[in-house]
């Protein structure tokens, strides 16, 4: 090779590097968001693996209201009622006024005063009181039809009663009547979407705004958040570069703050903003309810597994929590509001709590 | 000096580029160990396995299978045990087929039922 060939080359190398550099510096200066506010504080926790009263086998669900706290217990089949300090009350068991049997409730949410059961098993929602007692139910058979579910990974309603549902296996979100009625979908049933706005890869979950109707939906495996207003419309969606499902950079760069891997539960906050269960990444992320970024919190799981599976908040400012791995659920709270000379060291990575920290009961 | 870290990391990062954009979309799963069988159960490894999402559903659709009797999910493993009546047995393409209506792709056959 000559000496201009060698030049070329140099200068050819010189460039791309340049080019790579100006990527990765754009990746980190425009999509890795600053934390607007200190780290939940994990204050206490309950539970442990079995099926006594206060025990769990797989807490993939939880949700709040009425000063109650449900949590679907998976494996073993029921929904446990607890008060706010995780003091055991009552259970939603199989039974004919109860879950349908061999069932697997996952994502639970409490809409006004009705607690929404998807049950993942019988490809059935159900829609209960607060204090546990059966109102409706729909699907129990498999199904791609309109109002029919294969697999409904969480469920949730509207003020007018309209029901939402992540129908996980059909790729699809559905809106039905508080009747139980079709009403429209967003999605392709049964065909997976990567990129494009309102197209799912495995939804999880979903959560209802009451205060405006919008639809916030756990897009599972396009590691992202989708928004969608009252009539299903799409509004926004964020989680990664502007929601774009990249796979190749999940793997490296899931773990920022603001991206997501694996988002298996969300819910909407007393002030309008958004937890999502960062369920590969160990940690719950709060957003405002435009997707901007505020903080992170979490901590390792001690046993094998994810220590998030799923998220609600109270109107106290309680954040509830299922450990999956631990076989607990966990409650956190919002530390002292920031104060601007601690911003600078809110950057990056969540603060993860360390283990015993918190009481346990 | 955050700036000076912001930019030394966007240079690690511009030299992993490459491989960033070769990686695969979830890391694979280390292999299953056979051992905690019973006689009449398949170990399988399944990539992909990531939350109980996945674990339940791919549970429940085995569970469609007239011949199996129960299934365990070990996600920290990747390895799927399916629990078949005694004497009864899965062909290759009936459990490749299975795993893929649940969403995955199976990686191996680890171990199958004991001989009588």
């Amino acid at each position: 090779m000559g000496r201009v060939g060698r030049k070329i080359l140099a200068w050819t190398g010189g460039v791309l590097g340049a080019l790579a550099l100006l990527i990765a510096a754009s990746i980190w200066l425009f999509f890795v968001p600053s934390a607007k506010e200190l780290p939940y504080r994990l204050v206490a926790s309950w539970g442990g693996l079995g099926a006594a009263p206060g025990q769990f086998d797989g807490p993939n669900g939880i949700a709040v209201g009425g000063g109650r706290v449900y949590v679907a217990d998976s494996l073993n089949h029921r929904i446990q009622i607890f008060d706010s300090q995780g003091h055991f009350l009552s259970d939603i068991a199989v039974g004919p006024q109860g879950l349908l049997p061999k069932a697997r409730p996952m994502n639970l949410n409490v809409a006004g005063d009705k607690l929404y059961v998807a049950d993942y098993w019988n490809d059935a929602v159900q829609v209960y009181t607060l204090d546990g007692r059966l109102l409706r139910a729909f699907g129990g058979k498999t199904g791609s039809g309109p109002g029919q579910f294969h697999a409904p990974g969480g469920a949730s309603a509207k003020p007018d009663g309209t029901i939402v549902v992540a129908d996980f296996y059909n790729q699809r979100v559905q809106w039905l009547s508080s009747g139980g009625a079709f009403l429209r979908q967003v999605g392709v049933t049964g065909q997976k979407g990567f990129v494009a706005a309102g197209r799912f890869n495995y939804p999880t979950d979903v959560a209802v705004d009451p205060g405006t109707g919008n639809v916030y939906v756990a897009d599972g495996y396009n590691d992202r958040i989708q928004v969608f207003d009252a009539q299903g419309r799409f509004l926004r969606m964020w989680g990664g570069a502007f929601g774009l499902h990249l796979p190749a950079a999940i793997n490296f760069l899931g773990g920022l703050p603001g991206w997501f891997r694996t988002p298996t539960s969300i819910a909407i906050g007393p002030h309008g903003d958004v937890f999502v269960a960062d369920q590969e990444n160990n940690r719950l992320q709060k957003f405002t309810a435009a997707g901007r970024f505020l903080t992170a919190f979490g901590h390792p799981p001690r046993a094998p597994g994810y220590s998030v599976g799923a998220v609600a908040a109270a109107a106290g400012g309680s954040v509830y929590v299922t450990d999956p791995a631990d076989q607990r659920v966990e409650r956190w709270v919002r530390r002292a509001a920031l104060r601007a000379p601690l911003a600078g060291a809110l950057h990056a990575r969540p603060r993860m709590a360390a283990p015993g920290s918190e009481r346990s009961h | 000096m955050q700036t000076r870290i912001r930019w030394a990391l966007a240079a690690v990062l511009s030299a992993a580029a490459p491989w960033l954009l070769a990686a695969p979309l979830r890391p694979a799963a280390p292999a299953p160990a056979a051992a905690k069988t019973d006689a009449d159960a398949y170990v399988l490894r399944v990539d992909g396995l990531a939350c109980p999402f996945c674990a339940y559903g791919i549970e429940k659709q085995f569970s469609t299978l007239p011949a199996v009797t129960g299934t365990d999910v070990d996600l920290a493993q990747g390895a799927v045990i399916v629990h078949v009546k005694p004497g009864a047995r899965l062909t290759r393409p009936q459990i490749e087929n299975t795993v893929k209506q649940a969403g995955f792709s199976l990686k191996g056959i680890v171990s199958t039922p004991q001989a009588q």
